[in-house]
């Protein structure tokens, strides 16, 4: 008989056994548990000796492990056999055997004369199987069990095949929220990798009681924090002059994303006061996720603590219209982003933000037909690069009440809360001024980008829904308490991207650039008060 | 064209190789592995045939299943689907591990295994289970045109088939689909009368002449509905097999009075009569069938194969009751057979093949196994220290033997090409001496371990089978029942209260192969097709007068039969044999040392089959 090959060589046996245990610690050493990988490693280790040493030994831990492994797989297997069973099969035997449609004979029946059956019809799905000498002879199994096995499938790959039709833009700007590395609005931040790698390691946070999380100490080549405040520019000229401090509150717009210490919002603007003239200290205290009431409470915490600023600047941003608005009508939102991110004191992990389960990607799946009922199925960008108006798809009728009730809301809020931060600022003798800029995304970016990043709320929290609301809050907003800075950014000609402000160092400088515009009559009044003496005014 | 057929995963795995339409080679994967029954992948049994045939690494043009599981797959989830008994999971929970790990991925398996053994696989081709066995029977029979009938288990949805064989076609003609089927319905009374499902229907064939028919009319009331065309339906009321662990439920053991018997406990005569019972049954159904088969193809010719078509007792009935005037039978029916069918179809499936029968038949007398040369041999006798005789010359080697049979002593032969099938004949078997009255009972007990009321089967000389059994034709595969001749018989009174000493009655010349009813199982020799054994047995007819030995397979209770010279020596040391035969080198009993405690099988771990 000739020579038969094992079924698996001792090198294979062994290269399966330590892979899985390389796997193993691995895993455990990137998911940080490395107590359990230098455990498993070492065990790994001992095992591999005994097998030299003692291979008795070795034989009987081997066969336990595989005694265990069996075992679990059979869990594993009456796990998957007992839901197919009673999920799928039994109930089905029920329903037939109710409506009586058993198609298995399992007696005599009179009405017949013979038992006998002629040969059937082959089955194409089995043609690959099929090989025969004679007429053909497989037994038609009953439709159901295709139906059921191919209606789901062709279900599943209709509604994939129609996602990817429709997600396919083939544009540059079709990048991922999430995988920030670049896009084209990057490209001018000079050192950006090595920013994102700092700002992933400056992110964990302290909570601060009755705030939220505060910014942790951080000391890095581009990106640092102290004390809870981010190093700004300082002017290097005008030394003569007394300083006048600046606090500026916000998001992570005024925080500075996508930018470096000296080029935040906070930073440009002490270059734009320079060069008019003005010594500016600018106290960055911006951080990501917050809200205005987080800011105007800050505000009174640093003033309670006897820090007091000429002026306060307030950016209130997408964060506000989302946390307060569809707080009310979403709660899984607000659970979602900002109690963890925020509040909670712990950076969330993306798992712990997106929860994907079964039913989400089910839900996607299912919006992809609800998509194609849309007017535009592919929305387009016009001659002005900017996507056309006319593709977008139409706010539901249900939504637009709630839109605009958002858009009540967060203007009341917004000035309760900066009517509080005045009257801090007339007790305290300091200037406030605040800015609203809703529209974290600029005009180009693609709407599916922004469902895209939201499908996993509800579905009010579309894009449409968030320029009802911006429209609305244009037209509440009081002018004298909050500048709308919607139109900062609209002659800012730099490559498109996802979000200026947050990815770019040039949409800071623009939006700077507003505020700055907004706020020099302020500065002047203080530079001037400082030169004579005279109190703030 | 090289075409390897493969029949596994179920039981009987087996591996055959047919070059040019010719059977090369063809093996049973027990007989190598020494599982019994084993149904994993033919490996050995593979590589043996391939390279029997000389067949080089890339040279293998066709590889073929003797199944298609998708379709039994497929058939498996709608009986489930059409089950509302949540019971059935069990039997769901066992099926679905063996067919996610192994029947759905048959090509993967095929290619992988035969990458084990140097091969390089082409393509996998699927025949259906009963076309497999359609095949086994008619490409090999002598018969250019025939009447096929099939009848088994289950396959993918069929039972049984009625078929038309002509040149190179079959075409089937009708079918009995599951649950309704001869083999299942057979196998629930061995089940109820405690022997193993798929390995103990021969018992039960085997004990039905001690019963009396006693059941017949409950079982035709109550459990089939049988037709005059042979078809039929069982009533599954009372049958568990179809989404059970179990072949039979409650409601049967109600209607036979009483729980199943329990494997190896005393046989009661309610087990007798229930053996008589259904045996009775399936004759009818086979005989029914069987005309109805010859009404629809006209023919005098029929092949038979398929597990019921090793109940030789329904076949002698189809020779004396039936229009048929031939009937040949594949020697391995079972599912080991369903290799060779496929082999066969899948070489006349392709196009201009054309198909001439031979005058015996393709099968070479079944003798399709490895053998071992004499040098072979010797060294392995010389390694072990045994004292052996080696014999150059044929015909005194059958002298030597022939002796020592005609003096009573219990030989064992290993010695040519190996049988494929469940029968020995003659190069694997353990022969004795028919008019021994205490032949039987030795053989059963000291020899072979088993139950002591199975008959033996006789081997005799083609030219005068008809002076000791009424048998017209022949039966060279020993696959046929028939009375033996009034002129040999011993007239006595049948003993039913005792059943062992019923059994020791000399009721004929030749005792030893004569069972209670004058029934024996015969296998007839041609120096053709048999040779040294037929020569053997002429030998023993010149000492003696007789010529009738008894054949009985060279093997113990649930042990395979014995391939190599190892497994035979190792056979020979445990047991009562007295004389080995290993190709032409005998073995003596008595001028052997003891073997080892640890090299002799361990009977006590070896239940009944």
């Amino acid at each position: 008989v000739p020579a038969i090959a094992p079924e698996s060589s001792w090198l294979t046996h062994w290269g399966v056994q330590l892979g899985i245990g390389a796997a193993v610690a691995t895993t455990a050493w990137l998911l940080g548990a490395r107590i359990i990988a230098i455990v498993a490693v070492s065990v790994g280790a001992v095992v591999a000796l005994l097998r030299f040493v003692a291979p008795a030994v070795h034989g009987k831990f081997a066969a336990g492990m595989a005694a265990l492994g069996r075992g679990a797989a059979s869990l594993v297997s009456h796990a998957i056999t007992l839901v197919m069973f009673g999920i799928v099969i039994w109930p089905l035997g029920v329903l037939r055997f109710l409506r009586r449609r058993r198609r298995i004979p399992r007696g005599a029946d009179d009405s017949v004369a013979s038992y006998w059956v002629r040969a059937r019809v082959p089955r194409p799905a089995l043609q690959n199987w099929q090989f025969s000498m004679g007429p053909a002879r497989v037994h038609r199994v009953a439709s159901s069990i295709w139906v059921l096995v191919l209606v789901p499938l062709a279900v599943f790959g209709l509604n994939f095949a129609v996602g990817i039709e429709l997600n396919d833009m083939g544009h540059e700007t079709w990048r991922t929220w999430t995988g920030d590395r670049h896009t084209a609005s990057t490209e001018q931040t000079p050192d950006y990798d090595a920013l994102i790698d700092e700002r992933a390691d400056a992110r964990t946070g302290a909570l601060v009681s009755a705030i939220g999380e505060f910014v942790m100490s951080y000391d890095g080549k581009l990106l640092s924090a102290k004390d809870g405040e981010r190093p700004s520019y300082q002017p290097t000229t005008l030394q003569d002059q007394p300083p006048i401090d600046v606090y500026f509150f916000g998001g992570s717009e005024m925080w500075g994303y996508g930018q470096r210490d000296l080029h935040t919002l906070a930073s440009e603007y002490t270059r734009f006061a320079e060069q008019a003239g003005y010594r500016v200290r600018a106290h960055n205290y911006g951080r990501s996720a917050w809200v205005n009431w987080q800011e105007v409470a800050q505000f009174a915490q640093l003033l309670s603590s006897g820090r007091r600023p000429q002026v306060a600047i307030f950016l209130t941003g997408a964060n506000d219209s989302a946390a307060y608005a569809v707080a009310k009508t979403n709660p899984l939102f607000k659970r979602e982003l900002q109690i963890p991110f925020a509040l909670g004191g712990i950076e969330p992990s993306t798992a712990d933000w997106h929860p994907v389960s079964a039913f989400h990607i089910l839900q996607k799946h299912w919006a992809n037909w609800s998509r194609l009922r849309e007017p535009a199925k592919k929305p387009v960008l016009d001659a002005d690069g900017r996507w056309s108006t006319a593709s977008l798809p139409p706010v539901p009728k249900k939504f637009e009440k709630i839109a605009d009730t958002a858009a009540d809301d967060i203007s009341a809020i917004l000035h309760n809360n900066l009517r509080l931060a005045h009257q801090l600022g007339d007790l305290y003798k300091v200037r406030i001024h605040a800015f609203f800029q809703p529209t974290m995304f600029s005009r180009r970016i693609h709407p599916d980008e922004v469902l895209g990043r939201y499908e996993h709320y509800e579905q009010p929290v579309r894009f449409q829904y968030r320029i009802r609301v911006q429209r609305r809050l244009d037209t509440l907003l009081d002018p004298s308490l909050i500048v709308s800075a919607s139109k900062a950014l609209d002659k800012l000609d730099v490559p498109g991207g996802l979000d200026w402000v947050h990815l770019n160092e040039a949409g800071a400088r623009a939006l700077a650039q507003f505020v700055f515009a907004n706020t020099e009559a302020t500065l002047r009044e203080v530079a001037a008060a400082q030169r004579t003496g005279a109190p703030t005014p | 064209v090289k075409v390897l057929g493969i029949s596994a995963f179920y039981h009987d795995s087996a591996a055959c190789l047919v070059v040019d339409g010719e059977v090369v080679a063809a093996a049973q994967e027990e007989r190598f592995t020494r599982k019994k029954h084993d149904a994993d992948f033919p490996l050995h049994a593979a590589a043996y045939c391939l390279q029997a045939g000389g067949v080089g690494p890339k040279e293998l043009d066709v590889v073929a299943y003797y199944e298609k599981p998708l379709t039994s797959f497929a058939r498996l989830m709608e009986t489930y689907l059409d089950s509302s008994d949540p019971r059935a999971y069990n039997s769901f929970r066992h099926a679905m591990p063996a067919w996610a790990r192994q029947k759905l991925w048959i090509p993967a398996i095929i290619a992988k295994e035969l990458k084990r053994i140097g091969y390089r696989c082409p393509r996998v081709k699927f025949l259906e289970h009963h076309e497999s066995h359609a095949a086994s029977a008619f490409f090999p029979s002598p018969f250019q045109r025939a009447a096929v009938m099939t009848m088994d288990g289950v396959g993918e949805w069929a039972c049984t088939t009625l078929a038309h064989g002509i040149d190179s076609t079959i075409t089937p003609i009708v079918q009995q689909d599951f649950p309704h089927s001869a083999g299942l319905f057979y196998s629930a009374f061995t089940y109820f009368t405690g022997f193993r499902v798929n390995s103990g229907e021969y018992k039960l064939m085997g004990l039905a002449p001690y019963g009396e028919p006693t059941y017949v009319d409950k079982i035709r009331d109550e459990l089939i509905d049988l037709r005059p065309d042979g078809s039929f339906r069982l009533n599954m009321k009372y049958f568990d097999f179809m989404t059970g662990l179990k072949m039979t439920n409650h409601r049967f053991a109600e209607l036979f009075g009483g729980p199943a018997r329990k494997p190896e406990s005393e046989l009661t005569k309610r087990e007798m009569d229930l053996a008589r019972s259904v045996q009775v049954v399936l004759e009818d159904i086979v005989l029914k069938s069987a005309r109805f088969l010859h009404m629809q193809t006209g023919e005098t010719n029929l092949c038979l194969a398929g597990g019921v078509a090793l109940n030789c007792v329904a076949n002698g009935k189809i020779l004396a009751n039936t229009p048929f005037e031939t009937i040949w039978i594949q020697p391995a029916s079972g599912d080991a057979g369903g290799a060779l069918g496929v082999a066969l179809g899948a070489y006349y499936a392709q196009k201009g093949t054309k198909r001439v029968a031979s005058p015996s038949d393709s099968m070479r007398g079944a003798y399709l196994g490895p053998t071992f040369s004499s040098d072979e041999v010797q060294a392995f006798f010389d390694g072990k220290n045994v004292k052996y005789t080696r014999y150059s010359d044929r015909a005194q080697l059958a002298e030597v033997m022939a002796g020592h049979l005609a003096s009573e002593k219990i030989v064992a032969v290993a010695r040519g090409r190996m049988e494929f099938g469940p029968r020995a004949l003659g190069h694997r078997s353990i022969l004795g001496d028919p008019r021994s009255p205490r032949m039987q009972r030795v053989m059963n007990l000291a020899v072979k371990k088993r139950e002591s009321f199975r008959p033996f089967a006789p081997a005799v000389l083609g030219e005068r089978v008809r002076e000791y059994f009424d048998l017209q034709g022949e039966s060279p595969y020993m696959l046929l029942t028939t009375p033996v001749m009034p002129g040999v018989r011993k007239e006595c009174e049948p003993i039913r209260d005792d059943v062992r000493a019923w059994v020791n009655q000399e009721r004929s010349t030749i005792p030893a192969v004569t069972h209670v009813d004058y029934s024996a199982r015969v296998q007839t020799l041609t120096p053709d097709r048999n040779e040294f054994f037929y020569d053997l047995v002429k030998a023993f007819e010149a000492k003696t007068g007789c010529p009738v030995v008894i054949n009985t397979s060279f093997n113990v209770r649930s042990e395979p039969i014995v391939c190599t010279p190892a497994d035979a020596y190792r056979c020979f040391m445990s047991t009562e044999i007295d004389v080995l035969l290993v190709e032409d080198c005998v073995v003596l009993k008595s001028e052997q040392a003891a073997l080892p405690e640890t090299e002799k099988l361990d009977f006590d771990k070896l239940p009944l089959d």
